[in-house]
């Protein structure tokens, strides 16, 4: 009784090491459906501008019928991390809010921004163009960036390889030409010269 | 045949369109507002210039009677003001009982006058007028024109001032030679 028990258990185990060594070679090579995971990475073009010094302008005495030159100048300093395939040119451009009112003295008078006259001492690289001559806040928006009549292109720098990534320095000189105006109201002339890039 | 074409064709759009989004993808990148605050002032003027006469010379003074400078002191005064109802142009001698001086021989400023036609005395006028604001000396002052500026903040006028020493009813002097300095300044008010 006792040996025909043993048989027996034996017998079992056989049959059961026998099935899992079939099920085991059963699942080789079986594979799951293909998940996938996606990745983006992006990096975001950079384009920002700052005043260095330079950004309180005084002009301490005004002088009717001739050019007043502000004594010194704008610094001012623009960097960049730009696709050159994704962007033709960076530009700086300065205007006023409301052309007509350039500098006003709280009590009537205004200076237009055509009297008002901006020259760019570039630093290096050369920009591919700038107003080099004393150069009124006449001109129109660019790229929806500045007032229309009150704006200058301060400069324009095409992007390259070559220059995808740069800071730069710039010397922005101001000028109040009076030449031919209208005799001014003694007093305070205060107005606010708003300076942005963008590329284009 | 014709699906194929067509994908090909719709595949080829798609990949065109992205290449221009991709281009223009950073076109309009704009840096933060940077401001430059601008003050520019421009000061009031007033100012009295001696265009000619600025020396006056009497080669022989009479007593006991009237001694006129042989050429007008020519006088321009300018102004460029934001405010003010009239400029004044005052005359003065600083001390009035020594207008002119030798040694300690004086001329009062009694005994000299100033006419201006253009302006205010327009026939000899004793310089003991008071002061105007805060320019002249009491008893010393002439007063030669009170200009409105009233619509006319900016401008400048030039006048001619005849001196005059009178000295009718004056003790004889001493001979000598009578120097005195009289002070022109003009005054908005």
């Amino acid at each position: 009784m006792t040996l025909h028990r043993s048989w027996l258990r034996l017998l079992f185990l056989a049959a059961l090491v026998a099935a899992t060594e079939e099920q085991a070679a059963a699942q080789a090579g079986t594979v799951s459906t293909a998940r996938v995971v996606s990745l983006a990475a992006t990096k975001t073009g950079k384009l920002t501008m700052g005043v260095v010094s330079g950004a309180t302008q005084t002009l301490a005495s005004i002088t009717d019928n001739t050019t007043n030159n502000f004594p010194i100048p704008v610094v001012i300093q623009t960097q960049w991390d730009l696709n050159p395939g994704q962007t033709g040119s960076v530009n700086v451009i300065g205007w006023f809010s409301t052309p007509t009112q350039a500098l006003t003295n709280g009590a009537g008078t205004n200076i237009p921004s055509s009297r008002m006259k901006g020259k760019l001492t570039p630093g290096a690289p050369t920009p591919t163009s700038y107003p080099a001559t004393f150069t009124a806040f006449t001109q129109n928006a660019v790229g929806g960036i500045g007032t229309a009549g009150g704006s200058l292109r301060l400069f324009q720098i095409n992007i390259t390889g070559a220059n995808k990534t740069q800071t730069r320095t710039d010397n922005l000189s101001l000028q109040l030409d009076l030449t031919a105006a209208a005799v001014l109201p003694p007093g305070t002339y205060s107005g606010t010269l708003n300076i942005e890039a963008v590329t284009q | 045949m014709k699906l194929p074409v067509k994908s090909t064709l719709l595949g080829a759009l798609a990949a065109v369109t992205l290449g221009v989004t991709s281009l223009n993808a950073q076109v309009g990148l704009t840096s933060s507002l940077a401001t430059v605050n601008i003050n520019a002032t421009k000061s009031s003027v007033l100012s009295v210039l001696i265009n000619s006469g600025g020396t006056q010379n009497l080669a022989s003074l009479t007593d006991n009677t009237t001694n006129n400078f042989a050429s007008p002191v020519n006088v321009t005064t300018t102004w460029d003001l934001n405010a003010g109802s009239n400029v004044v142009l005052v005359g003065s001698f600083s001390t009035p009982a020594q207008a002119l001086a030798s040694g300690t021989n004086f001329i009062t400023s009694t005994y000299v006058k100033g006419k201006m036609s253009t302006g205010t005395p327009t026939s000899f006028t004793a310089f003991t007028q008071n002061g105007v604001g805060t320019i002249g000396t009491a008893g010393g002052s002439l007063t030669l024109f009170t200009q409105s500026v009233s619509g006319n903040l900016a401008n400048s006028r030039t006048d001619n001032l005849d001196l005059q020493i009178d000295l009718t009813g004056h003790a004889n002097l001493l001979p000598g030679t009578y120097t005195g300095t009289l002070n022109l300044q003009a005054i908005v008010q």
